[in-house]
């Protein structure tokens, strides 16, 4: 049986589980209070599960970076709205894939009114991998499998690239995404089985890399 | 076994977590149905890509700039009321309210009649023209709403046109760059004023547009749309005018640099919003997205 993300890998967050619930709501109680070092300590704790899942969604680290610290001020902002019924962990995923989005519905925006000269320099990297130049043999020889396969997610819809993400890299239970997302857990499954389709299709001309 | 059947429990057959017998039945169905055989090799080679993608790790120096905007954003700490109706500033504020109150009083009964009217025209054309946000070749202002002297902070106040300005691409730009909203938000407020404000400016500027006529709900949801993924963003100036020929709704908002250590709200964002649109499906309503560093 193949071993999960989550089997092997230990607890991205203290705030797993009813005791992380609990803690979670001390650090959160604490962060409202305007307790110094309380957003830091929570930072600190989730800076990792943030940072990975924007940079899942947006494969750049400068990206992902804003995002990040979009998230954490999002969060000082709205730390009232905290309340206890998911982990931090949780609604600081649901806050990410949030701002993930509007990050890359801006920037998407800002690329289709920028004429000429504006156009934004990471243009070439963002370029979806099969309209890139180059055949595919070599270019699958050049790249690295794992950029091969970020560049292959980000190719992806949004509405795809997030479940498949949350669950297959970050290793979420189709439950948790469904409630993260709204979404009844029977759509979360069928979009993480058409995404993986997806993904195959466009990683299919370097599928040597995995032979 | 159907095909439909079948594909709903594909990704449980791939990664081994089906009860033998069904994980049988399906093997049967593979081998004699290409469909679906293709199917499950596209979920092995998605796996098998997947998994070697290891966890990102976030590097140092990011890490640093982001706790260091942390600590530059923290909110103040909440104080006990009564410790807060103590405080010198309370006192302060608390005598300055009192004379104001004294002198309205003496100032209305004074007065006969429309008094107060005349007081709430007057505020919506006392302010300065070095804020208009206007282009040579049009009409300029029609009404517009204060920007001085924000009750609560004594700093610069979002401020709300109307206008018979049509702009274009270029214009606009050059236009924001010339307004004066915006160097003073520049000059008074920093990223942590930026979180703190950002809610009662919305109001503020929502309340204006309605004073002048507008729909201040569509406005807000606007603000709300805007800054949803954006907590830093304070809204400085909204326009009611024409873009490119249709009616528009422009909104600016200062907000700190993206890089850089500096705090204060330097870079603006300007929102071209079509009204209409907006209200029908959000993401339609964004005409054109400028952004000044």
């Amino acid at each position: 049986m193949e071993l999960r993300r989550r089997d092997i890998i230990p607890a991205m967050s203290p705030g797993d589980g009813k005791n992380g619930i609990k803690e979670d709501s001390a650090l959160a109680e604490r962060a409202r209070a305007g307790e110094p070092g309380a957003f830091e300590e929570m930072f600190l704790l989730h800076r990792g599960q943030v940072f990975s899942l924007a940079y899942r969604m947006t494969g750049n680290t400068s990206d992902a970076e804003d995002i990040c610290q979009e998230v954490f001020l999002k969060a000082m902002r709205k730390i009232g709205s905290f309340q206890g019924r998911s982990t931090l962990s949780t609604w600081l995923y649901r806050v990410a894939i949030n701002v993930s989005k509007d990050h890359l519905r801006k920037k998407k925006r800002s690329a289709e009114v920028l004429q000429g000269d504006e156009t934004p320099k990471s243009k070439a990297k963002d370029e979806p991998l099969s309209r890139q130049n180059g055949e595919p043999e070599s270019r699958a020889l050049a790249l690295e499998t794992r950029q091969l396969v970020q560049e292959a997610l980000l190719e992806l819809p949004l509405s795809l690239r997030a479940p498949l993400v949350l669950h297959e890299l970050e290793g979420l239970e189709y439950h948790e995404i469904s409630r993260m997302l709204h979404l009844p857990v029977g759509t979360v499954k069928s979009r993480i089985f058409r995404s993986r389709v997806k993904l195959a299709e466009i990683l299919a001309p370097y599928k040597e890399q995995w032979g | 076994m159907r095909c439909r059947k079948v594909r709903k429990s594909l990704l449980e057959y791939e990664r081994g977590t089906l009860p033998e017998e069904r994980a049988l039945e399906i093997e049967a169905h593979l081998e004699g149905c290409p469909d679906c055989a293709g199917l499950a090799a596209k979920l092995e080679l998605s796996r098998d890509a997947l998994s070697p993608i290891e966890p990102v790790t976030i590097p140092a120096e990011a890490s640093g700039r982001i706790l260091a905007s942390l600590r530059r954003a923290t909110p103040p700490r909440k104080r006990p009321l009564l410790e807060r109706l103590r405080s010198p500033r309370a006192l302060a504020f608390g005598a300055a309210v009192a004379a104001v109150l004294i002198a309205v009083v003496v100032v209305v009964g004074l007065k006969t009649g429309g008094g107060l009217h005349e007081e709430s025209i007057s505020r919506k054309t006392t302010t300065g023209k070095s804020s208009d946000l206007t282009v040579p070749a049009n009409e300029g202002e029609k009404f517009e709403q204060s920007t001085t002297g924000g009750p609560t902070t004594g700093g610069p106040l979002p401020l709300v046109k109307f206008t018979a300005n049509d702009y274009t691409p270029d214009s606009l730009r050059l236009a924001s760059d010339d307004l004066q909203v915006k160097k003073d938000f520049a000059s008074a407020y920093t990223m942590s004023d930026a979180i703190n404000l950002a809610q009662g400016y919305t109001r503020q500027a929502a309340e204006d547009f309605a004073n002048l006529g507008g729909d201040a709900p569509l406005l807000e949801s606007m603000f709300t749309y805007i800054t949803s993924g954006e907590p830093t963003l304070l809204p400085c100036y909204v326009e009611r005018a024409r873009f490119q020929g249709k009616d528009c709704w422009i909104i600016l908002l200062a907000g700190p640099p993206r890089t850089g250590g500096s705090v204060k709200l330097t870079r603006t964002e300007a929102w071209v919003m079509d009204p209409v649109k907006f209200a029908e499906n959000p993401d339609a309503g964004v005409v054109f997205f400028l952004e000044q560093k």
